[in-house]
């Protein structure tokens, strides 16, 4: 009896170690698309070091935040940026608009809450300070309403 | 000390129902609340003062003000000893590994998904002895659930771990 229970807390370790070691691959940014909530976890480190995902193209899918709003959508406007929600957990990331601010906002202007997209565009570093500490973070340069699609 | 700790007499099955308050741990859900890990169990006396039982638990995390909540079902099976601290008291140290279904929505945007892993875990209990059927106890439990690779849903090892921790009182009851 006493061995079936070795063997019990042996299998359980096995899996409990080997579910906890698995290293992260690097993204891969050209193909297919990513999610917002992937994209801000793992586009982020050190401003004392280049990082694998700086200036890569990437398609990212996710909502736009707010769009049902037009005092938002407004500001969105002036600002010539939106943010792209991860509905799945609420996470969500800014996409500035470099060139074609007008075609672009024409594209997106009557779309639903509810509509998905995708959007192609280059990940930019931004910098910012955390105690004392300055850190990278991300947003999405977006320059032709061609890199907007509907999925 | 330890050697101390012994001698409980010992019920042949009991079940127990507790009710907690839950935390998840950063990860994918880092931005959602706890709030309820619910449940019950089944267990039999293998052996001196080991139990063998099967248990089902829901967690219930939600995103405040907001319309999207998660529901982790975690059925699994546990191992657990009894130590006697006092005449009365008890604590139970317990092991359990299972099967968790992580059922995430989002209604303003009628959006629904299931995801699933292995999910192993550990909790301590205190146990308040009764003359009668019913003892009574607090818990502190940890869920470890690694989920299934599902690249639509994430690409990174980080999301794919949560962590739940939940602490509450829950009865037992003896047979």
């Amino acid at each position: 009896m006493q061995s079936i229970f070795f063997l019990i807390w042996f299998l359980f370790s096995i899996i409990f170690v080997s579910s906890c070691k698995k290293e992260q691959q690097p993204l891969i940014f050209d193909e297919g698309y990513l999610k917002v909530a992937d994209i801000l976890h793992y586009c982020q480190g050190s401003c004392d070091e280049i990082l694998d995902w700086e200036n890569k193209e990437a398609v990212v899918f996710g909502h736009i935040m707010d769009i049902e709003n037009d005092g938002i959508k407004k500001e969105y406007f002036s600002k010539s940026k939106f943010y792209l929600l991860d509905i799945r957990n609420g996470m969500f990331m800014e996409v500035s608009i470099t060139e074609n601010k007008d075609p672009i906002f024409e594209k997106i202007w009557n779309a639903k809450k509810t509509d998905e997209f995708l959007i192609k565009g280059t990940l930019n570093a931004v910098y910012a300070f955390d105690n004392d500490e300055c850190v990278k973070g991300v947003n999405l340069l977006l320059n032709h309403p061609d890199n907007i699609n509907f999925k | 000390m330890l050697l101390s700790m012994c001698c409980l007499s010992q019920e042949k099955k009991y079940f127990s129902f507790d009710l907690g308050l839950s935390q998840n741990h950063k990860g994918f859900f880092t931005l959602y609340s706890g709030i309820i890990d619910v449940g019950g169990s089944y267990n039999l006396n293998i052996m001196k003062y080991f139990y063998a039982g099967a248990s089902f638990h829901l967690d219930y995390l939600k995103r405040t003000n907001t319309s999207s909540g998660t529901i982790v079902y975690k059925p699994k099976l546990n191992l657990h000893y009894n130590f006697k601290v006092t005449q009365r008291i008890y604590l139970t140290a317990l092991a359990a590994m299972g099967y968790s279904f992580v059922v995430l929505s989002n209604k303003e945007f009628s959006y629904k998904e299931t995801q699933h892993g292995i999910n192993p875990g550990v909790e301590l209990r205190t146990s308040w002895r009764t003359q009668g059927k019913t003892d009574f106890y607090i818990f502190g439990r940890y869920d470890y659930i690694y989920l299934a690779k599902d690249d639509d849903f994430t690409q990174l090892e980080f999301y794919r771990r949560m962590h739940l921790t939940s602490f509450g009182l829950g009865i037992r009851i003896k047979n």
